[in-house]
């Protein structure tokens, strides 16, 4: 959803995430530190905060920007407005 | 991305949650996305590039929507109350396009599992409304899946309604309000119950037939129901928590009576446009109950204030030097990634700094509370003097007996323009003296501000969004004078 830099080197379960359409590389499996999995419709973001990610398909790996874990950003919900 | 997503999440996350209809046997969010996808066919079939829906609200809504979305066509409905002739004059502006039809496509043959492709950066808008037409030719103005899916990204949390929470969809498809309501409250997870043509009546019987928790109204749809409670002590809504208005101006001395009536009910005033992908700025329930209970004018006059700007939102007051200071007043500009200002056929009307110029008047107080005081073309020019009619309305309406008042100016060779009023008396009113209510303004408002005619109708001309037309009322009262 939002980045403060274009080309970020995004993971998911450790392994490179590609874009959508392109088949990922044959043979990848989950490595063990990335594998806390990622929930549907929470947002994940970076120490700095600056990224925010929307998952829109669950699965077991987690996010990472390289090594670095992404973290589950909490809801600040506002009144609904509709 | 695509608005379609947002249905796509919630089909995966939440299929077996009704989502549009009644508990009993409403539309599940598997089975929405299934009529959706399904549907798709027939837009394709047909070449459209527009997916345009001329009815009340219904299941058919959601499904034309997303259908849209899904192929990368533009959803467009309109007016169903219109003329026919006006109906097809604006869909011939949107060929090639194909019409939903609430029987065919809430009856689909094909046993579609709803997992089929969909463009995740559509070119075409996601969405095109055309505007009340308080202006001669009605504007397109079309709203993008970035605006959108923005719009809803900043104000919902995926799945975050309990699974008995339900919003009661009285704004019209073809209101903008009536356009985010169905994204949001998908992506919530909280159920829709269309109320195909609105009365008071029909809001408060199904609202307690379907356990109604959520709702948005314009406010001369909240000023007939608070009518029929005030006379009818059994028509309450208890399962009620959430009444949004917004759309135009409340009137104080309304939303009073309105929190007075539903005291359990968090109130939010929501401002926004059709440009803006509706809300920029929201005062919530808490401010509500706080206003409503301080004795402080400050604190109670909050009331009357539209809140504080979304996450991500800006909004900026121009006046004629220049950035107006806090508390000085000027036009509303606002700037946000849900901000679209365009037009089919017309570029942005967005400055090259992003700001959209609503037309609004207003300001915002020290605390960052924004006050919107009228339209800019409604303004009163009186011996020099800018006269707010909303500030004169409101007075007007604090009277016993009146039920709704609409202020204009009239031409005035001596004075550029004089103050005039049409009154509508309320139900139970008896007589109501006009000079009696004059004296009433003069009192509170001085005699510049004063009406100097008064006349009285059964009901203010309205544009089918809920908007007074003051045009109309102009011309009635000129006819008059």
């Amino acid at each position: 959803m939002r980045s403060d830099d274009e080309d970020i080197d995004l993971r998911c379960g450790g392994q490179p995430m590609v874009p959508l359409g392109e088949e990922p590389s044959a043979g990848l499996s989950l490595e063990p530190a990335f594998a806390e999995g990622t929930a549907i419709g929470k947002r994940y973001t970076n120490e700095t905060g600056k990224l925010e990610i929307l998952c829109t398909k669950p699965g077991a790996g987690s996010l990472s920007i390289g090594d670095e874990l992404l973290v589950l950003k909490e809801a600040k919900p506002l009144p609904s407005s509709d | 991305m695509n608005v379609a997503l947002l249905l796509d999440m919630v089909a995966d996350g939440l299929g077996d949650r009704v989502a549009v209809g009644s508990r009993h046997d409403g539309l599940s969010y598997d089975t929405l996305r299934r009529y959706a996808a399904s549907a798709t066919t027939r837009v394709q079939e047909n070449g459209a590039t527009t997916v345009a829906v001329v009815e009340p609200n219904g299941p058919v809504v959601p499904v034309a929507l997303f259908a849209a979305a899904w192929t990368g066509c533009s959803y467009a409905p309109l007016n169903y109350r219109l003329p026919e002739t006006a109906i097809e004059e604006l869909l011939a502006r949107l060929q090639p396009a194909v019409t939903a039809s609430a029987q065919e496509w809430i009856a689909p043959e094909s046993s579609e599992n709803g997992r089929a492709e969909y463009p995740q950066d559509p070119d075409r808008p996601a969405v095109v409304l055309y505007t009340s037409g308080t202006s001669s030719t009605p504007k397109g103005a079309v709203l993008g899946h970035q605006h959108l899916t923005s719009y809803v990204l900043t104000t919902t949390e995926f799945a975050s309604a309990e699974e008995n929470e339900a919003n009661l969809l009285a704004a019209p498809p073809f209101h903008v309000a009536g356009v985010v309501a169905v994204l949001t409250s998908t992506y919530a997870g909280r159920r829709i119950v269309p109320l195909p043509r609105f009365t008071p009546e029909a809001w408060i019987d199904v609202a307690r037939r379907e356990h109604v928790t959520h709702g948005f109204l314009v406010p001369t749809m909240l000023a007939r129901i608070v009518d029929v409670m005030d006379h009818d002590p059994d028509a309450r809504v208890p399962s009620m928590r959430r009444i949004t208005y917004g759309g135009a101006r409340m009137p104080r001395s309304m939303l009073e009576r309105a929190l007075a009536l539903f005291p359990d009910v968090g109130f939010v005033n929501a401002y926004g446009l059709t440009e803006t992908s509706s809300t920029v700025c929201l005062l919530g329930p808490d401010d509500h109950r706080n206003a409503f209970e301080s004795s402080d004018p400050a604190i109670r006059r909050r009331l009357e204030s539209a809140g504080r700007p979304l996450p991500g939102i800006e909004i900026r007051i121009d006046s004629a030097g220049g950035v107006a200071a806090p508390g000085q007043p000027g036009e509303i500009l606002v700037r946000g990634e849900q901000v679209s200002g365009e037009y089919l056929a017309d570029p942005s009307k967005r400055n090259d700094a992003g700001w959209l110029h609503t037309g609004d008047l207003g300001f915002v107080d020290d605390d960052g509370y924004l006050f919107v005081v009228g339209r800019a073309d409604d303004m009163i020019i009186r011996g020099g003097e800018n006269l707010s009619p909303t500030e004169i309305e409101d007075v007007l309406l604090q009277y016993p007996g009146v039920g709704a008042a609409a202020v204009v100016g009239l031409p005035d060779a001596e004075w550029g323009e004089r103050v005039a009023a049409m009154i509508v008396p309320a139900r139970d009113a008896r007589e109501l003296s006009m000079d009696d209510l004059r004296a009433f303004a003069r009192e509170r408002l001085g005699s510049l501000k004063t009406p100097e005619i008064l006349a009285t109708c059964e009901e203010l001309p309205i544009t089918a969004t809920g908007k007074v037309l003051h045009r109309a009322v102009r011309a009635d009262l000129e006819e008059r004078a």
